[in-house]
């Protein structure tokens, strides 16, 4: 029953899984949160498996549910106002050692949130803006807003670095 | 610059702790889980009362959506309270192949939508059908299959059901989803309607007692609070009772609550997973749970600490 899901989807994993790993950590700049978000994915494209490799889409089903996650995490205010509750138990924030995050990568990681995932999906990963505005759901001027504003601070960076 | 190579360059693989193989085996599991999750078997007629069900499912209200049982806004048509009768006047949208009962006793317990065995499809009074798909499994007659996108209570479900000849059947049922459309979902849910991939009964519930589509709470809004829908007293509830971690981390939002429904008492634990999946409840007869809130509590902990429970 599960024999040939169960295959062709530990095929897509094991080829896929270190690329979607860099995405959901080019996101969220976290290595921790990063494998939680990639994992979450994994899960739900196991399930929709069928219908998504049929169609060949398996890589971009799963970097929209990386992203939106970690859009609809970011939106979600309970998590930090349920006072009482307990504390979630996550480590500190991980990133790279300070010598191996280069100063394009804290760049990055300090843009503004959509910002940030604009640059990345529009430049790094090459989508183009109607499908990064899909991807986000935001509108295309938004995109080309945020990709002009974004990519202005990274330059700066790299020249900073440089210089 | 090339930014592209430029990000590409800008960090690594990062740590990983974890060999591939791991991963594999741990995702392949949490796979199978949840696509049991998503199974609803439904006994025969005679053993009705044993529903062993999956997870994604967040079913309509017992007791309909008005305390009248009259329809909501929008309603395209319904019979009163009593015997089922056909509707007279079903919604436009439903197919001819498809008869419509609306009635409070002859569905399924507490769901809103259900597939009877006899082949009708049951729409509780206060339900609003928007949408039926008629067989879209293929079922050859007398067994039928369906599909329905509904509203109660302002919110969209859908489910997905069939029934086959031998009186047994399965479905899903699950608040839609932005991110899929209804005719994807569907297809989504075709693994669990056929005959050889259904679960037999029980065998997804860990022994638990209680009825997976028995909703007769829902969450207040992304609060911890549970309100009780129509006809539903609540008698107490609390929030995030650490039943398990199996059962909600602390991440996701969780409770639990004591109500009463038409004089019988039921205990209701309640999850919303982190991320965005539709809420999950899960309804005890008190007869079953334990004397007090407390007791069932700890049945509940100790099933979920042995690898059971109603929701897995």
């Amino acid at each position: 029953m599960s024999g040939a899901r169960d295959s062709t989807f530990t095929q897509f994993v094991d080829a896929r899984r270190a690329h979607l790993r860099r995405i959901a950590y080019a996101i969220c700049g976290d290595w921790h949160r990063a494998d939680d978000l990639v994992q979450t994915a994994l899960v739900k494209l196991y399930l929709a498996w069928p219908r998504v490799h049929r169609d060949g889409r398996e890589e971009a089903y799963v970097r929209t549910i990386i992203v939106r996650a970690d859009v609809d995490e970011h939106r979600r205010p309970w998590r930090r106002e349920s006072a009482g509750l307990p504390v979630v138990d996550r480590p500190a924030r991980e990133g790279l050692p300070v010598e191996e995050r280069s100063a394009l990568f804290e760049a990055l990681q300090e843009l503004p949130e959509m910002q940030r995932k604009v640059v990345v999906l529009r430049h790094w990963l090459g989508l183009s803006v109607a499908e990064t505005a899909e991807e986000l759901r935001i509108g295309q001027g938004t995109v080309k807003s945020h990709s002009s504003r974004g990519l202005a601070t990274l330059q700066g960076a790299l020249t900073d670095d440089r210089l | 610059m090339d930014i592209r190579d430029e990000i590409d360059r800008s960090f690594g693989p990062g740590p990983d702790t974890r060999t591939v193989d791991d991963e594999l085996q741990g995702l392949l599991a949490s796979g199978h889980r949840n696509l049991r999750r998503r199974r609803v078997v439904a006994g025969a007629a005679a053993a009705a009362a044993a529903v062993a069900i999956g997870g994604t499912t967040v079913l309509a209200a017992a007791g309909g959506g008005s305390p009248s049982g009259a329809p909501l806004a929008g309603e395209p048509s319904a019979t009163p309270t009593g015997a089922a009768t056909p509707s007279p006047t079903p919604p436009a949208s439903k197919p001819a192949g498809i008869t419509v009962v609306r009635d409070q006793e002859a569905g399924m317990m507490g769901m809103s939508v259900s597939l009877r065995p006899d082949g009708k499809l049951h729409v509780e009074p206060g339900v609003q059908v928007v949408r039926i798909v008629d067989n879209p499994y293929h079922r050859k007659a007398p067994s039928i299959s369906a599909a329905v996108v509904y509203r109660q209570q302002g919110t969209t479900y859908w489910f997905a059901g069939y029934v086959d000849k031998n009186m047994g059947g399965g479905s899903a049922n699950q608040e839609a989803m932005t991110e899929v459309s209804f005719r994807d979902w569907i297809d989504e849910q075709a693994p669990i309607q056929g005959k050889d991939q259904v679960a037999p009964p029980g065998s997804d519930v860990g022994d638990w007692p209680g009825m997976v589509d028995m909703q007769l709470v829902r969450f207040d809004g992304d609060t911890e609070r549970l309100q009780p829908l129509d006809a539903v007293t609540m008698v107490q509830q609390r929030p995030h009772p650490e039943v398990g971690d199996s059962f909600a981390g602390a991440d996701d939002r969780s409770a639990v609550a004591e109500v009463t429904f038409e004089g019988t008492r039921y205990y209701v634990l309640a999850r919303r997973p982190a991320g965005g999946a539709p809420a999950q409840y899960i309804a005890v007869k008190a007869d079953d749970g334990g004397p007090t809130l407390d007791a069932f509590l700890d049945f509940a902990r100790q099933r979920y600490a042995e690898g059971g429970g109603g929701l897995l």
